[in-house]
């Protein structure tokens, strides 16, 4: 269905593309292209749903077979009708604000009749059971759902080839499982399938191939079968996701002696009459890094700006230090780094993003020089935050809020859409905040992450 | 979907209608009357909380009105001027704002059955994403600035154009980064597909729509006649 | 620059969205100015082009097509036209067609700054048209409520003193280059770092 021959890449604007490929992905067939984040994964999949060379611009050399035809010589738009994209961030790429409209979407663009239109987009809504959302506003769905909608919306125009990249790079646990239902029904009815994609585990079985990709070039083939003999450790230095799922864990609730860094007293938090939660006695230690889990909506988020002090509790109070400590103290005391890192920098420069709101000494100089150097980021000290990659920025994130001298560290899905090689970077860190004597907390669905380096855990579902 | 709601030409043809008598009219207060006609489309249209929010803004300018006109009420904030200006553009706001805030599908088909090209139609699609979407991004600058400690009123008044600079700059990142992931998604989808584009939607001009037409061309033109023109 | 002419899906969306995001802000500023006469008559103008300049500067920079401005402008003058001023939207037109002119031979930051400040000059009109049009009939209405002419004449000044006039003027077109020297100066620091031109 799909066939690569020699194909080379290059990006006009950067070093980065692909060199010497060759593969042959058959009909119906699910290949998974897996590897660290900024290897060619995603060139690949530019390269299937022809975004490069024609978006996407740069030196191409090869040939691309799909469907038994080199596409290499038609217009863009006509590739829509034979590979369907599906991409990493659904809610930044809708164009309508509610369901029908977005499900509609290509077929609208194709210049369809109305008849065929409704036809497909209801068959499409249908078949992802999408109905009982119909009338929603898009932007209230919850991550599964969204991108559930996004695949409606390709499905719609009902192509062969569905090519994915990092689908679920910003989808939580219940999402991945409805992301994985989802290919495993198109796998079903025949559409052939390319998935680019470092978080495996959810893939074992919907995937009959994993082609691993590093510096640009493909380094070997393996089948689900084989990729559960490797070892551990072999993963680590794949810079891989674990194979396996890993079982969820069940941490102890921190119970230490002596007075705690961070306590919460009978506190609960209403939004409207919607009760998120109540009655929460909680407290951290130094030293500890503990995460918070729940499900969706179980108001993590909520909890962490809280005791952040960047929104109010309904009830209760939040002690530091065991004395009685109100949201502008809490400011002071705690960093709180949200999961959207576009929105946190606000400099042109990292240095510069460390120093922001702390007095420069020789002695703050030389610590965060130590702090980028151990954080892998001292390359870019004067490049633009903007042009870091996301395990870059969440580092920064974690830097500043190691320079900013405060006690307490809250962190909000570190690493969702990371790979292996970068994740475990995020937890060495987490670690040496630790170290440092902070209490931190993260707020995380990431079991790996929470092995990785997590003493105790916050429940927040019961 | 709401079955009551006018279709798109009949909406543009009130907010022409609308905007014709307030620019001609001689008798400015009479203007209420286009007013109460552009209210009862609205009430015909079901559209009860807009009609209760713009109404009670109107009574508001109304009261303002009369109290500057017969009990020599002079404003502080606010002159006399504007209160006059919203009062006389009141029936226009009200039809257009109806026009504007409906569902961006049926502006797309009203749009493409008149054959406007594609990057039109996209364009106007992306105007309604712009405020969801923006939103968002404003609560999560404000709140990582907050996080900085930058919004300290003793930070923002010492430093205004940093502030300024602050909340500028990731917002416009933010801004091109969002029209770079839609052209993406929009291409892929085949935006650049020659033709006229196909929609979702599909309404048929209603005998309601040819009476709201009629009743605002006769309206407009008695309206005319009893305030007289310019 | 390739392409020079023929505008893209990405061109199309990105114009859109800093447009909307610059009406936003205009307007916005511009209701906030109502509170108070002095604010919005005088200064209105002036401070949305000094905060404007910044992305006005990075939408042209960005998209690098002719017809940039032309089209902000006009899309402006349709909100205005929605909002019942429909004698803004030829205003905005012809404001519009100067900018180009300045644009046409290509875009150099110094072509942009002249642009924008002429753009700020003429933005007046969306203060001053408002107020020729109504103003016969707030001047009836100013009398029948038994309104001093000293009262009116003190509200209206701004525009009919000379002096104020100057004054506005001189102020809204240093507002404007002041803006696009900060835009020229974020360019530089912010966007041309952070490679999104």
């Amino acid at each position: 269905m799909i066939r690569f021959e020699r194909v080379n890449f290059q990006y006009a604007d950067s070093e980065a593309g692909v060199t010497d490929i060759c593969l042959h992905v058959r009909k119906g067939e699910c290949v998974v292209l897996t590897g660290p984040s900024g290897n060619g994964k995603t060139t690949l999949i530019r390269l299937v749903n022809g975004l490069a060379p024609a978006f996407y611009t740069g030196r191409f050399s090869g040939c691309i077979q799909i469907d038994g035809k080199d596409r290499s010589g038609e217009p863009l738009w006509k590739r829509g009708k034979t590979v369907g994209s599906v991409f990493q961030d659904p809610g930044s790429q809708f164009f309508s604000s509610e369901m029908p409209g977005e499900v509609a979407f290509s077929c609208e663009n194709y210049g369809f009749p109305h008849e065929k239109i409704v036809l497909r987009t209801d068959v499409a809504i249908r078949r992802f059971r999408l109905e009982q959302l119909r009338d929603r506003s898009l932007d209230v769905l919850s991550s599964g759902e969204k991108q559930r909608t996004a695949v409606a919306s390709v499905y719609a125009m009902n192509p062969p080839v569905y090519v994915c990249d990092e689908p679920t790079a910003n989808l939580d646990g219940q999402g991945v499982k409805e992301l994985r239902e989802v290919l495993q029904g198109l796998k079903r009815e025949g559409c052939t399938l390319l998935i680019a994609e470092h978080r495996i585990s959810w893939l074992m079985d919907v995937a009959d191939r994993f082609v691993y990709i590093r510096d640009g070039a493909i380094q070997w083939e393996r089948t689900p079968k084989q990729m559960r003999l490797l070892p551990s450790e072999v993963m680590k230095q794949l810079e891989l996701r674990a194979v396996q799922h890993c079982m969820p864990s069940r941490l102890s609730i921190p119970a230490v002696t002596g007075s705690p860094l961070l306590s919460l007293k009978s506190l609960s938090c209403k939004r409207g009459k919607h009760t998120i939660w109540e009655n929460l006695n909680l407290a951290a230690w130094a030293g500890q890094i503990i995460a918070i889990t729940g499900h969706n909506g179980a108001g993590k988020t909520t909890l962490a700006k809280i005791v952040a002090g960047l929104e109010r509790p309904s009830k209760g109070s939040i002690s530091l230090h065991g004395r009685k400590a109100g949201s502008s103290r809490r400011r002071k005391s705690c960093w709180y780094s949200s999961n959207d890192t576009g929105t946190q920098f606000f400099t042109n420069s990292v240095t510069e993003e460390l120093f922001l709101g702390i007095f420069r000494t020789e002695e703050q100089l030389e610590r965060a020089r130590n702090l980028l150097k151990k954080l892998d980021l001292y390359a870019y000290k004067d490049a633009h935050p903007a042009i870091l990659s996301c395990g870059q920025k969440q580092r920064l994130s974690i830097a500043c809020g190691l320079l900013s001298d405060r006690k307490i560290l809250l962190f909000d899905e570190p690493t969702s859409g990371l790979d292996g090689g970068n994740m475990r970077k995020i937890a060495s860190a987490l670690e040496d905040a630790a170290a440092e004597g902070k209490a931190v907390l993260v707020i995380t669905h990431d079991e790996e992450l929470i092995q990785a380096c997590c003493s105790f855990q916050w429940d927040l579902s019961k | 979907m709401r079955e009551t709601a006018l279709s798109v030409p009949v909406k543009v043809w009130a907010t022409a209608c609308a905007i014709l008598g307030v620019s001609l009219t001689a008798n400015t207060l009479l203007t209420c009357f286009l007013a109460l006609l552009a209210f009862c489309q609205l009430v015909f249209e079901k559209r009860w909380r807009l009609c209760l929010t713009f109404g009670v803004f109107y009574l508001a300018l109304v009261l303002l009105l009369y109290l500057i006109r017969f009990h020599s009420l002079r404003m502080v904030v606010f002159s006399e001027f504007y209160v006059l200006m919203f009062y006389n553009l009141m029936p226009v706001f009200l039809v257009a704002w109806d026009l504007i805030t409906t569902p961006p599908g049926q502006l797309s088909a009203a749009l493409s059955k008149i054959h406007t090209p594609t990057p039109v139609i996209l364009g106007l699609l992306v105007v309604f994403r712009f405020f969801p979407t923006m939103k968002a991004e404003l609560k999560g600058i404000r709140q990582s600035m907050k996080n900085r400690r930058l919004t300290g009123p003793v930070q923002v008044l010492r430093h205004p154009a940093v502030t300024c600079e602050y909340v500028l700059v990731p917002m416009l990142l933010r801004c091109l980064q969002i029209a770079d992931q839609l052209s993406v998604s929009a291409i892929a989808r085949g935006a650049q597909s020659p033709g006229v584009r196909g929609s979702y939607y599909a309404r048929k001009l209603q005998l309601a729509d040819f009476l709201w037409m009629g009743i605002w061309a006769i309206g407009t033109i008695l309206f005319f006649i009893i305030g007289g023109i310019k | 620059m390739e392409n020079a002419k023929k505008w893209s899906v990405k061109d199309v969306i990105t114009l859109v969205l800093m447009t909307v995001l610059l009406i936003v802000i205009q307007l916005g500023l511009n209701m906030v100015c109502m509170v108070n006469d002095f604010v919005s008559m005088v200064l209105s103008v002036g401070i949305s082009m000094l905060v404007c300049g910044p992305v006005y500067f990075l939408m042209v920079n960005r998209i690098r097509k002719r017809f940039v401005s032309l089209v902000y402008m006009t899309l402006l003058g349709l909100v205005f036209l929605m909002m019942g001023n429909w004698f803004l939207l030829p205003w905005f037109i012809v404001v519009g067609i100067p900018a180009e002119i300045i644009l046409w031979k290509g875009i150099t930051p110094n072509r942009l700054t002249v642009s924008w400040t002429l753009s700020s000059l003429l933005y007046n009109g969306v203060n001053l048209l408002p107020i020729w049009f109504f103003w016969d009939t707030y001047y009836s209405f100013a009398v029948a409520s038994g309104m001093e002419q000293s009262y009116i004449d003190a509200y209206v000044q701004y525009y009919t003193a000379p002096g104020w006039v100057i004054f506005i003027l001189i102020f809204t077109v240093l507002c404007g280059f002041l803006g696009s020297l900060i835009g020229r100066k974020l360019i530089q620091k912010h966007f041309k770092k952070a490679g999104v031109l």
